[in-house]
């Protein structure tokens, strides 16, 4: 019977990367601890698992070479060799290899070359451990080592030349065989490796319950996603239509309504929350990176890593691990000082950067924070003067002047290295962040380090909203941006300059937004103490928009724009209504940028996107 | 719809022809390829853009899809009119995108053999001709043979999608 062995070729591809990332994790953390047995333990299965899948599908390059670092892990399980950072740092070199060797298996990209070369080292290693263990080794008695390893796996990838049932089976066996052979080796040794072994046995059988979960597409997920959406619209829509008859007409109707919404909005949540992965997965290739950020540098680090099960739409963990990526590196290069510089200062030669995740409100918050040389205003202020993006005139405030730092083509590092300080990215990061519906804030005390802070929403999928009405037009603002709203009397609203107006808040002056001026759509109050003013706030500064009237707060389905029609300035999506029609979403730096672009706004109340349209405007 | 019969008798089932959907715009015949047609609805609400240009009517929920509205008088410059629950919105595929055309009326689907479709005019530098393809003669009425894609689908939709 002849089974086409590609279709798992997915599954298997998926699995592997899975098991790399476990062992690369695995193998940073045995770096602190190196006699953490567990560690050593799921490292050396996922290895096995790696190696015996990949014999099965017949990747023949990634058995052998899966196979090398299985026989050091061997040695380094069952104690014959300590985990020195040496061999924990070629394992991490080889899990690299691994990498690549996947990827070319894939069809991206080819063999790496380092394949032979680290398989000798790998090799060495274990030789290694033939000189401990024999006192005068011959170099028959070192190749035999090897030998005897080879011959499990020699079987089973003699018995798949062809990708049929039955070769898979037997390799399949010839796995299991193995494993067996390695399970009564182990009991033969020392009480303490049987200890060691039994708990193997107990992960192995948690590994099979693991089995209850299934692997389903995100497209079918985000089908399902679309089609409860629908579904949330069309029973908003039927309760408009049932609100309009008179109340009494059908009691059992009315009823079955409640039930009705109660599940559709469960049913939502539930949807929704199939999409929420951890934090972790994107958290998980920091530590890495980080290492080799810091010892390209030469510093000395120490990753925090904290709520890392802090759950965030797929969507969202995505589209976050670039702009995080940056921060990280970012912090690691510029923020943490040289171990001589710090010991100088009084601080641990070792510094420490933390990723932390935690839930606040409706959002997730996720700080990537060191506890380096922090940010000095008056550099960031001078150089911001020397490339013409500030004047010097203006009166920031510390907020602000951190806030520089987000312009395009500033960059403080002295030097351009080529792991961070080209000037791209920290306008980019901010982007990408403002993009996902979140914001991006500094903390930063000189010499004490610097935290940068994401606050996202939950999902994109969904916004928490308040519609108010312009005219016959309806919008919907971003709750999360709303402060307050109220009626002004007819004194609060006062011209600046003839042209600018603020409406005065509490003694505080907040600059005032006509939306229909701005959208252009036909006025019906344009006196504001006739209307209501929206207080919302972007970047630390207030904004007062004049709407007609407030209509209430509602979870709208985020509906792209960009989908059939494309990008319009100050409008982050749509939605649809529960009478069918569409609605705007303000997206609101949006608009606050094309405000900035048409009306004049006293000069003490700049915000940086000023700066920002200047000096897009200068390019 | 008397005239369909007639028509399609006149124009034929050739082989070689394409089938067309044809519509009014202030009196004249325009027609568009019938396989880039999704549907035809009736007006419904439109929730206007800000800040896009006056031919885009604003958008239109078209079951769960946000669409929109391309008013092709606007577009060809006549005189615009208020349109009522009597126009007709064609939806139309433009590469992966869905857009809606509003029309005065929808007439017929007609064949043209490639015989009956003459060139282009030229009308000199004041009047923009490059989305018509052709000009097809039907019973003494001249039909104008409308390029979708660079009617609506270029420089408005496509190419003014964010490159990043």
């Amino acid at each position: 019977m002849q089974i086409d062995l590609s279709e798992f070729h997915s599954v298997f591809f998926d699995e592997a990367a899975e098991h790399l990332a476990t062992m690369e994790e695995g193998l940073l953390g045995l770096e602190s601890t190196p006699d953490n047995r567990d560690l050593l333990n799921s490292i050396f299965r996922c290895a096995h698992s790696i190696k015996g899948n990949s014999s099965m599908f017949g990747f023949n390059d990634i058995s052998s070479f899966t196979h090398g670092m299985e026989s050091l892990l061997d040695r380094l399980r069952d104690g014959t060799l300590l985990p020195t950072s040496e061999r924990v740092e070629l394992l991490l070199r080889a899990t690299d290899t691994l990498g690549g060797l996947l990827r070319a298996a894939r069809g991206e990209g080819t063999t790496p070359e380092s394949m032979g070369s680290l398989l000798q080292e790998l090799q060495l290693a274990l030789d290694d451990s033939a000189s401990a263990t024999s006192p005068a080794p011959t170099d028959a008695a070192v190749e035999e080592l090897p030998v005897t390893d080879e011959a499990p796996a020699a079987v089973a990838e003699s018995a798949l030349p062809s990708a049929s049932a039955e070769a898979g089976d037997a390799s399949l066996a010839a796995v299991t065989a193995s494993l067996d052979r390695e399970t009564k080796c182990s009991e033969t040794r020392s009480s303490e490796s049987k200890g060691r072994d039994s708990k193997g046995g107990t992960e192995s059988r948690a590994l099979h319950t693991e089995a209850s979960s299934i692997r389903v597409s995100v497209e079918k997920v985000d089908e399902l996603i679309n089609l409860v959406g629908e579904l949330a619209i069309a029973q908003a829509m039927v309760n408009q239509a049932l609100s309009e008859l008179p109340a009494d007409t059908a009691p059992l109707l009315y009823e079955a309504m409640v039930s009705m919404e109660r599940s559709t909005r469960d049913l939502q949540e539930r949807v929704m929350a199939v999409r929420m992965i951890p934090v972790g997965t994107v958290f998980r290739r920091f530590p890495r990176l980080i290492r080799d950020v810091a010892a390209s540098l030469g510093k000395r680090v120490n990753v925090e890593i904290i709520g890392e099960e802090t759950e965030l739409d797929k969507q969202v963990i995505e589209r976050l691990s670039d702009p995080l990526t940056h921060l990280v590196r970012n912090a690691v290069d510029h923020g943490l000082e040289s171990p001589e510089e710090r010991e100088r200062l009084g601080k641990p030669a070792e510094g420490c950067v933390r990723l932390s995740a935690f839930h606040e409100g409706g959002n997730v918050i996720i700080d990537v924070e060191e506890d380096g040389r922090g940010l000095d205003l008056e550099k960031i202020r001078r150089k911001a003067i020397s490339l013409g993006l500030i004047s010097g005139q203006e009166n920031l405030n510390d907020e602000q002047i951190r806030s520089l730092i987000f312009l395009p083509g500033f960059s403080t590092a002295a030097a351009v290295s080529d792991i961070s300080g080209r000037g791209v990215g920290m306008d980019v990061v901010k982007r990408n962040i403002e993009a996902l519906n979140g914001s991006v804030s500094i903390e930063s005390e000189l010499g004490r380090g610097t935290r940068f802070r994401i606050k996202l929403p939950l999902t994109m999928a969904i916004l928490d909203g308040l519609s108010v009405s312009v005219h016959e037009e309806i919008y919907i603002l971003p709750l999360l941006a709303v402060v307050e709203s109220f009626r002004p009397q007819p004194g609060d609203v006062r011209t600046v300059l003839g042209t600018g107006e603020v409406v005065v808040v509490r003694g505080e002056n907040v600059p005032l937004v006509r939306l229909y001026a701005v959208f252009g759509v036909p006025p019906q109050i344009t006196d504001p103490s006739l209307g209501l003013i929206v207080i919302v706030e972007h970047q630390g500064q207030k904004y007062g928009l004049l709407v007609d009237e407030l209509l209430g707060q509602l979870q709208v389905v985020m509906k792209s724009l960009e989908a059939n029609y494309r990008k319009v300035d100050g409008i982050s999506g749509a939605t649809i209504l529960g009478d069918g029609r569409v609605a705007l979403i303000v997206d609101i730096p949006g608009l606050i940028r094309l405000v900035e672009r048409t009306v004049v706004i006293p000069p003490s109340r700049h915000s940086e996107d000023v700066f920002f349209d200047a000096c897009a405007a200068l390019v | 719809m008397e005239t369909t019969n007639t028509l399609n008798s006149a124009g034929g089932f050739a082989a070689d022809g394409n089938q067309f959907l044809t519509f009014t715009l202030q009196n004249e015949e325009y027609a568009i390829d019938i396989l880039r047609v999704q549907e035809i609805k009736g007006f419904s609400k439109i929730t206007p853009i800000p800040n896009t240009p006056r031919y885009i009517r604003g958008v239109m929920n078209l079951r769960g899809t946000v669409v929109p509205i391309v008013d092709l008088r606007a577009r060809f410059g006549m005189e615009e009119t208020e349109y009522n629950q009597f126009a007709v919105i064609i939806v139309v595929n433009v590469g992966s995108k869905v857009v809606g055309l509003v029309v005065d009326t929808v007439s017929d689907v007609l064949n043209f053999n490639t015989s009956d479709v003459d060139e282009p005019p030229q009308l000199g530098a004041g009047v923009d001709t490059s989305f018509i393809t052709g000009m097809a003669k039907v019973d003494e009425k001249l039909v104008m043979l409308l390029d979708i894609d660079k009617l609506v689908g270029t420089e408005d939709l496509a190419a003014m999608h964010p490159a990043a």
